[in-house]
């Protein structure tokens, strides 16, 4: 046996793993290499003073103040955080869903507050605001237009790009969870 | 209190009982208090650092999935957390007036008190790992975590935590090789 096997064997002696065979067989490796023997006393010891150590033990006063601390703190309430955020983006989507539905139909709305003479203070105010927005919409369609041409022939990369970055990541995906497999089986 | 898994305990913390908190500190502290003191060398900063680890566990505890035992997580979120202080620690950078104060001072009882305390060879030449290498061996060989278990807690491969544990085995080799042919110890060999 060469010396790098006899130490392959010793890290298997420090996993407490070696079986009868390999032990004799680094035994006599170590009876005639030098070098490999100061290897193993000095790993011997290693392994020797570790399972020496006493374990530490924590200050006696330690859960006391843990829990002092934690009193102060406030308690969960069985509620998760991810409950009470998917509340406050449900409610947003909500608001912003109304407020488009209000935006896109706003000038028959108008033309039926108009009907009404009761609304007429509030449309004081409204009809400049659905003008402004037209000239806003209007505004946006042509830049939406001019970025149009710039943006059109990159688009036709943009199908393939999303195709193969799709690909890719479920291959990641995949290699991910074939190598946990793998370790859990080791 | 006992009898409850730590997994039932972490449901009662989290539906509300803060009392229950208080037995996975006294399931878990003597580990945590032993991993960060392997790391930090120092009990009364391996204390605070022990207490703030309880707190950082609380407030994190509505984010722990049962894939990893409770105790794995918790060796991760101690490791991280001494970390994350020792290098908060090193940007406060020292004065050199006071690089020679602190020099001056190292004969008091305290210093007297931890030399004492890092006198085992294992103890100083483990201490002198660089953490990436210190973690494994402390978790392996101390407090005799599996591989896999290590793999989890620092978030690496098992081949890469296996290289680094007998990386650091063979640097531990080297150090007590050499302090003790500073001390002239002889084996006869
Ligand atoms: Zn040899």
């Amino acid at each position: 046996m060469d010396c790098e096997s006899a130490n392959s064997l010793m890290m298997k002696y420090m996993d407490g793993d070696l079986s009868e065979h390999e032990a004799a067989r680094l035994n006599h490796h170590i009876t005639e290499c030098a070098a490999c023997k100061e290897e193993f006393m000095l790993y011997d010891s290693i392994v020797k003073d570790f399972s020496a150590l006493t374990l530490v033990k924590a200050p006696d006063d330690l859960e006391s103040r843990v829990m002092s601390s934690i009193y102060a703190l406030p308690a969960y309430t069985g509620q998760t955080v991810s409950h009470i955020m998917y509340g406050f983006w449900g409610l947003i989507a909500v608001i912003m869903s109304l407020g488009a539905l209000l935006v896109m139909n706003r000038d028959y709305i108008l033309e039926q507050m108009a009907l009404n003479p009761s609304f007429a203070p509030i449309l004081i105010f409204l009809n400049p605001l659905a003008a402004s927005v037209k000239t806003l919409f209007a505004q946006t369609q042509m830049l939406v237009q001019q970025a149009g041409a710039v943006v059109e022939p990159g688009l036709n990369w943009v199908v393939p790009i999303a195709v193969c970055s799709l690909a890719v990541a479920q291959f990641i995906i995949y290699h991910n969870e074939k190598q946990r497999k793998e370790k859990v089986a080791e | 209190m006992s009898n409850y898994t730590d997994y039932e305990l972490i449901q009662g913390v989290l539906a509300g009982n803060k009392d229950l908190f208080s037995e996975l500190v006294t399931r878990y502290k003597n580990l945590v208090y032993s991993v960060i003191l392997r790391m930090i060398n120092d009990r009364e900063e391996a204390d605070d650092l022990a207490q703030e680890v309880f707190i950082k566990l609380y407030k994190n505890l509505d984010k722990y999935y049962p894939d990893f035992k409770f105790s794995t997580w918790t060796i991760r979120i101690a490791t991280n957390h001494v970390i994350d202080y020792r290098r908060k620690k090193k940007q406060e950078t020292v004065p050199i007036e006071d690089v020679e104060f602190s020099l001056t001072s190292e004969d008091s009882p305290e210093s007297e008190y931890i030399k004492r305390e890092q006198s085992n060879e294992l103890k100083k030449i483990v201490s002198e790992l660089p953490d990436m290498y210190k973690i494994p061996i402390v978790l392996y060989h101390e407090q005799g975590l599996s591989y896999q278990e290590i793999s989890d807690i620092v978030n690496e491969p098992l081949s890469k935590v296996k290289n680094r544990i007998f990386r650091g085995r063979r640097m531990l080799k080297e150090s007590l090789l050499s302090l003790r042919h500073k001390e002239g110890i002889s084996y006869g060999l």
